[in-house]
């Protein structure tokens, strides 16, 4: 099978991956008589092609195995893992808190190198 | 182990006075853990014994100082080695043992109160705060550790009590920073607010924050000290903290980038100082909050954020996630834009966190044949095949998974093909394969194909025989179990099972095929042996199957010559030639074969009637090696100069070899010259010029400069050979053969004695002249 002319098959039948022989046969059947061969010959071949490629099991297993997943081809909302903890608002205790720290610190590190801060 | 027990009883023999002083020079150079290590030595050494019956032994006197000194030595690299530390529950059990060894130094209690401030252990700070205070009251250092301590503990009112006593010359910049947290803590003193307006940046600034006055406290926050030196970790505590809260402030008025910068900037001085202040912990939950606003408009954006998130802590799951997540989309958009290479970095990248993904190796396996690079591509099949066998029997339910897994081991075994890999690897592979699927009849007969390959019929019978058990014997199976018997030396069983073949399904042309190939075989063998009878069946055999199959009506015709039966031969080779009348090839075979039994006027009427349907270079060279054959060489060279009008280079080549080979070298000068003037960039016609006068001993030794003719041609074609993509490997081998030459000894005898590299002489042998010949025949036929 050609890799680089490999288009999605599925994306020009309209199924998921996951698609039965069934939906798949349907899915080409609809899509045939929206582009008849007589009307839309060029958009006929493409369905026809992409009907072959995952008619039979054989067929279908390397057009699987061959084709990258666009689904991943972009990073969406969807996608995102949320981490879960908002960053908690500044608040004057906080910022108390925070001064206390940073005092224990220079105050311990005067102690023990009796360097004035 | 050995070498550590000896230094320890060097050590050990040092006296303790000096061990103390060496440790004492440790700790000045900051070789703490060094100073404690020599220090618990002398400990040891010289604390107090008693004898048996609990008397105590007085220490000698040479041991009294160092048992004085080394307590608060101690003490001091304990204290000295928290500083070092990033993680306070370490700088705690650190400063508890420096306090134990010196219980008198106040300095040592008051770390270790703040230590707890860290650790959120306000109570036990005040309290630690409260001895030193008992311990020193009035002493400033320690009044300022007790305010501290009761600012930790929310009393803010005692805290402004102390603060209010300070005297106004004792009011410096702790004193500043103090009156700001108890500002913070709701002490409503004016002349504290006046004198913190006053103070440093980060508290002045903080104080308007706490207020909700961002823009002033922007204001402050923003002017940092000016630095002309590396900052003491007192100085990085402030001026990290500082960088936090602008970050904090740029990220509230929603400029992320520099938030970014600032927190990037905080957090890499924190690092350097160890430091362990509460806002770190803050910072992922900053990273993640900005990744997942931005996320849809600035992707890398986003990327920078889970990459700062996992700087602070490489176990951050979420962050790890997004950013698979998110290289997997950017690999995608590559691919869907046709950056491979691209795609294909990126999912290199990926692997290296997750090497079991099969998408991954998957879609790396495809994008590397995308890119031609079949050995990668090859890895990558290979380690989805070990996946999945793996895998096999828990996804049998899966729709296609068997078909997609076979799929995969069809690649693996073409591209090995492909590469080149020994074959005993790819049975290997294959029967890795039939473990995971014993079933499988078509990696079976790969196997029993690679198998024979090889050279190991024995092994691909035992696959047969499992093929037949398990699904009963076809014309195929049958047809591979003959030529394994064939390979084995089996001729008479392979013979039955051939027929057998046949017989199973007259219709396969496989099975007959490789059933006249076979008996063609059997045919020679019987000739070699004399028993034309029995050869002559055989080609019965062969026409009964097939009766136009030409090699038995030649080999037939041929064996009636032999036996003087010209009729039956003549009729046999009509039979050859109507099979396609048009035929040159057909005529010129049976002219070969008159000519081979000196049926010297039959034999010229069907190479005229060849000639006359195809006077093409390949006819005519055809009849000029029939002639060689039967050592005709006149007539031989007559047909070959008729090639070399119109023949291409290779068949010059071809000609100037089959001389060689017939023992003519003498007279391919002619052909050779042809082949370089048709080709002036071809190497192989020099290498042939040089080889046939080095093998010719007379012409080494008739013909003045001989050997230096022949080492020049050697010299010709190496320089040719180097400037071709096709020959540059060679190049090397014939500068290796040129030099052996020039090496050997004089004398035509000792040059023969000297031994040339046999792949340049042996027949028999695959050398690779011949193999590249052929190749360039194949290309020049392309062309």
């Amino acid at each position: 099978m050609n890799l680089a002319a490999l288009e999605n098959p599925y994306k020009i039948l309209g199924v998921e991956r996951t698609a039965s022989e069934s939906e798949i046969k349907q899915a080409y059947f609809a899509l045939v008589r929206e582009h008849p061969p007589e009307r839309d010959p060029e958009g006929f071949k493409r369905i026809r092609a992409a009907y072959e490629k995952l008619r039979a099991g054989g067929e279908r297993a390397e057009t699987d195995l061959l084709l990258i997943d666009e689904k991943n081809a972009a990073m969406s909302a969807e996608k995102l893992q949320r981490y879960g903890v908002e960053p908690p608002a500044i608040t004057p205790d906080l910022i108390k808190s925070d001064l206390i720290a940073l005092e224990a610190v220079l105050l311990m590190e005067e102690a023990i190198t009796g360097n004035r801060n | 182990m050995a070498t550590k027990k000896k230094r320890a009883k060097q050590i050990r023999q040092i006296q303790p006075a000096e061990l103390v002083k060496l440790a004492e020079d440790h700790l000045n150079r900051g070789q703490i853990d060094e100073a404690i290590q020599n220090l618990r030595l002398v400990e040891k050494e010289v604390q107090p014994r008693v004898t048996a019956d609990g008397r105590k032994i007085s220490t000698p006197p040479h041991m009294v100082v160092a048992q004085a000194a080394t307590p608060p030595l101690l003490a001091r690299a304990f204290s000295a080695r928290s500083l070092n530390v990033a993680d306070p529950k370490q700088k705690l059990e650190d400063l508890e043992v420096a306090v134990k060894y010196a219980p008198e130094e106040i300095r040592y209690r008051i770390a270790m109160g703040a230590c707890r401030i860290l650790l959120g252990q306000s109570e036990a700070a005040r309290s630690d705060f409260g001895k030193a205070e008992e311990a020193r009251p009035g002493d400033a250092f320690t009044t300022r550790a007790f305010t501290l301590g009761l600012l930790a503990t929310g009393q803010a009112r005692e805290a402004g009590g102390l603060l209010n006593q300070w005297p106004e010359d004792r009011r410096d910049e702790s004193w500043r920073r103090l009156a700001a947290i108890q500002r913070l803590s709701g002490g409503e003193d004016r002349d504290q607010l006046r004198a913190i307006s006053d103070g440093d940046h980060l508290s002045s600034g903080l104080s308007h924050l706490a207020r909700g006055e961002n823009d002033r406290a922007l204001e402050k926050l923003a002017a940092l000290p000016a630095m002309d030196h590396n900052p003491s970790r007192a100085e990085a505590a402030q001026i990290a903290t500082q960088f936090f809260y602008n970050g904090w402030l740029s990220f509230n008025a929603l400029h992320y980038q520099a938030a970014i910068a600032s927190w990037r900037e905080a957090n890499r001085l924190s690092q350097t100082h160890q430091l362990r202040l509460p806002w770190r912990d803050r910072l992922a939950s900053c990273y993640h909050k900005i990744a997942e606003t931005v996320l849809e408009e600035d992707l890398s954006l986003a990327i920078e954020c889970w990459q700062e998130a996992l700087k602070l802590s490489p176990d951050d799951k979420t962050a790890q996630a997004n950013l698979a997540a998110t290289r997997q989309a950017q690999a995608g958009e590559a691919w869907r834009k046709g950056k491979i290479e691209q795609a294909v970095a990126l999912w290199l990248e990926l692997l290296k966190h997750d090497p079991q993904d099969e998408l991954l190796s998957r879609n790396l396996a495809v994008g590397c044949e995308r890119l031609g690079r079949k050995t990668e591509a090859l890895m990558h099949w290979r380690a989805l095949a070990r996946v999945w066998r793996r895998q096999a029997k828990q996804r049998s339910g899966e729709l296609g998974f068997k078909e997609r897994l076979l799929k995969v081991e069809e690649r693996v075994v073409n591209l090995m093909l492909e590469v080149g890999m020994d074959g005993q690897e790819i049975v290997n592979e294959l029967e890795a394969a039939l473990k995971f699927d014993p079933d499988n009849l078509d990696l079976r007969r790969q196997t029993v194909e690679q198998l024979l390959e090889i050279g190991k019929p024995h092994a691909a019978m035992k696959h047969l025989d499992a093929m037949e058990r398990q699904s009963g014997v076809s014309a195929e199976s049958l047809t591979q179990k003959g030529m394994t018997l064939d390979m084995m030396g089996r001729h008479a069983d392979a013979r039955k099972i051939f027929e057998q073949a046949v017989a199973h399904d007259p219709s396969d042309a496989l099975a007959r095929r490789n059933f006249l190939i076979f008996l063609t075989q059997e045919a020679v063998r019987a000739d070699n042996r004399h028993d034309k009878k029995r050869a002559m069946e055989i080609c019965q055999r062969q026409l009964s199957l097939d009766q136009n199959y030409e090699p038995a009506l030649a080999f037939l015709a041929s064996l009636h010559l032999d036996s003087k039966r010209k009729a039956d031969a003549k009729e046999l080779l009509q039979r050859l030639i109507s099979t396609d009348p048009k035929s040159p090839q057909k005529r010129a075979l049976a002219g070969s074969i008159y000519l081979r039994h000196k049926m010297r006027k039959e034999a010229e009427a069907m190479f005229k009637e060849a000639t006359n349907l195809e006077s093409s270079p390949a006819c005519f060279f055809f009849i000029g090696l029939s002639y060689l054959e039967v050592e005709e060489v006149k007539q031989a060279l007559k047909y070959f100069d008729r090639v070399a009008e119109k023949g291409d280079v290779d068949i010059m080549i071809e000609i100037a070899l089959r001389l060689v080979d017939a023992g003519y070298p003498k007279e391919i000068d002619r052909y050779l010259n042809k082949a370089i003037k048709l080709d002036p960039s071809h190497p192989t016609p020099h290498v042939i010029k040089a080889i046939s006068r080095l093998l010719n001993p007379l012409t080494l030794l008739l013909e003045p400069n001989g050997l230096k003719n022949a080492l020049k041609e050697l010299e010709e074609a190496e320089r040719l050979a180097a400037g071709s993509e096709e020959y540059k490997d060679i190049s090397s081998e014939l500068s290796q053969i040129r030099r052996h030459l020039e090496e050997a000894p004089p004398g035509i005898a000792d040059l023969i004695g000297a031994g040339l590299p046999p792949f340049l002489f042996d027949d028999d042998d695959d050398d690779s002249f011949t193999e590249r010949r052929k190749r360039s025949r194949k290309k020049r036929g392309r062309k």
